[in-house]
């Protein structure tokens, strides 16, 4: 795709990620050491974990822990403050009409943004892939389970990082654009468990039981739909799709209001 | 086909007028120094033209395509330095420009010959390889000069591209300028330096609370602004009373004030009568030390329009 090819906002926000002049040499050669001997040891630690696993059940419990518990977790906290600041910095640094006068398209500018930003996290999701594999592989998960929680991982990265850049274009100020899409992340993480709580109460009034499996906004919790589809009892299938659709779905429609506001004219102007 | 046209631009906020009816018209290669307080809309009708900003009402035309009507192509005909802009401090200079290069759309071939041009132009081709953040502001100014210039835009909207400037950096902003005017470029700069402005621009107006209250060659509005001129004549002391009245006497003597040594006074006659009041005081028997016509600028000008005097 050309938009992606071509596009100078994306190559110029991933070469700023991957050099920064006001950081130190040996900052940078700290960096990529700490990150070199944490890859080595993350390998390590888990095949020797998932080697030593002398039952499925327990190569399960790794699979869940690096795809839940690792991957998961560093995706809700590292995707929304990359995007969050994609725009903002933009209009902090005084730069932002100069890219909007240029001869770029806003779906240019707000892909280019978005990319730049789904990209790293993307690097770790494939770091960990052959983990994940070999987890699966021992485990006898299904090949539609693995392809589903693969799909998991992919949906919550496009969709946090989308109500990242969706944060930065509707705030003015980086800050506040990091803290809207930390407050969409937690709602989606801790506000869905506290609306099942809630429900929980009130059906409990009417003496009905309110099933887990059930309260589907639930469904749409990061960490809710793959621990049903692992759960060997239920195996539930549908939360899973529910919730790729939804990410997939809630991604795009918050690029296109961002691109088809951006083409009205730059927001902060608008008084 | 006049290459910017404003009729009668209004531009309306919440509960502020920033532009009333503001009207222009420029022809290719004019350079229009804009003059006015903060606050007077310049910035605002800078905006409206660099498409930034959509008008309440009235037209605004650059090429002879209205600004709202075609956004794209209007973009493309202007280059727009604002008076607060951001630069890529991460980035070395030559990277800067081939990023703005690649947002307007300039061929990868082509982009290193345009960008050692747009380096030449601006005298930075030294600092070709040096990062962005290692520059001066004026070097800096330079450079987002630069930038507005790699897509070879008919019209430049400069607001106010001399702040800040230590007067070395004014000198070497104003020089380009005037580089950019031989180049045939149509100029709209604003700036609150007034003498620099009278320097190189073919027409001038003066903004205050968002109305042009004149406009025109910069002799025509000294012409039509004040009117008469200032006559300053220098006398010993012992002859000053005998030459307040001789001078009040001359015909076209309007008015006549003792400002420490000096007499002022205001006439409204020809140049040519002019001599007339110096012959009066030399016949009425006066020792002239010195006799001239006050030099006029444009901050006279602009201190008598925004003074309210003329209106």
């Amino acid at each position: 795709m050309s938009i992606l090819r071509e596009n100078p906002v994306l190559w110029k926000d991933l070469r700023n990620r991957a050099r920064s002049r006001r950081r130190a040499r040996v900052n940078r050669i700290t960096v990529v050491v700490v990150i070199g001997l944490s890859i080595l040891a993350l390998y390590w630690f888990g095949l020797r974990g998932i080697l030593a696993a002398n039952s499925a059940r327990l190569a399960r419990d790794l699979y869940m822990l690096f795809v839940l518990g690792i991957e998961t977790t560093l995706l809700l906290f590292l995707v929304p403050s990359l995007a969050a600041g994609s725009i903002t910095q933009e209009r902090e640094q005084q730069t932002w009409n100069a890219l909007l006068l240029s001869r770029l398209r806003p779906a240019e500018i707000v892909l280019g943004k978005y990319v730049a930003a789904v990209l790293p996290p993307l690097l770790i999701l494939a770091l960990f892939a052959p983990l994940n594999l070999t987890a699966a592989i021992i485990a006898n998960i299904a090949p539609i389970d693995i392809l589903l929680t693969g799909l998991h991982l992919l949906a919550t990265l496009f969709f946090y990082a989308a109500v990242g850049v969706f944060c930065s274009w509707a705030c003015r100020r980086t800050f506040i654009a990091n803290a809207a899409a930390f407050a969409v992340t937690g709602f989606f993480v801790v506000g869905t468990f506290i609306l099942y709580v809630l429900a929980e109460e009130m059906f409990r009034g009417g003496r009905t039981y309110l099933v887990v499996e059930e309260f589907l906004p639930l469904w749409l919790n990061p960490y809710m739909p793959v621990t049903l589809l692992m759960d060997r009892s239920s195996r539930m299938v549908t939360p899973s799709l529910v919730y790729i659709v939804f990410c997939f779905t809630g991604a795009f429609l918050l690029l296109l209001i961002a691109m088809r506001r951006l083409t009205k004219g730059p927001k902060e102007l608008e008084q | 086909m006049p290459m910017v046209e404003l009729v009668n631009l209004r531009k309306e906020y919440k509960n502020l007028v920033a532009v009333k009816g503001l009207s222009l018209s420029l022809e290719p290669g004019d350079i229009f120094g804009f003059i006015g307080p903060n606050g007077a809309g310049k910035t605002t009708t800078i905006k409206m033209l660099a498409t930034l900003l959509e008008p309440t009402s009235g037209v605004a035309r650059v090429d002879g395509i209205d600004v709202t009507d075609d956004v794209e192509a209007v973009r493309a005909r202007i280059g727009y330095m604002p008076d607060a802009f951001g630069v890529y401090d991460d980035f070395k200079v030559w990277e800067y420009l081939d990023f703005f290069c690649a947002a307007y759309r300039v061929p990868r071939s082509d982009r290193p010959g345009l960008i050692d041009m747009v380096l030449d132009l601006t005298s930075l081709t030294e600092k070709k390889d040096a990062f962005v953040d290692e520059l001066s502001r004026g070097m800096k100014q330079r450079l987002c000069l630069a930038k507005t210039l790699v897509h070879d835009p008919k019209v430049l909207l400069l607001d106010e591209p001399a702040s800040g400037l230590d007067p070395r950096a004014r000198i070497e902003i104003k020089e380009l300028l005037k580089e950019l005017r031989s180049m045939g470029k149509t100029i709209i700069v604003s700036s609150h330096i007034l003498p620099e402005l009278a320097d190189f621009c073919t027409s001038v107006g003066i903004i205050e609370r968002g109305e042009l209250i004149v406009s025109g060659p910069i002799e025509e509005i000294m012409r039509s602004v004040l009117g008469h001129r200032v006559l300053e004549i220098r006398v010993p002391e012992n002859d000053r009373p005998r030459a307040k009245e001789v001078l009040e006497e001359v015909p076209h003597v309007r008015a006549v004030k003792l400002v420490g040594e000096t007499f002022r006074v205001d006439y409204d006659g020809t140049l040519d009568d002019q001599s007339e009041v110096l012959l009066a005081l030399i016949h009425g028997g006066v020792r002239v030390q010195s006799f001239a016509e006050q030099d006029t600028d444009l901050e006279d000008i602009f201190l008598r329009v925004t003074k309210g005097l003329v209106a």
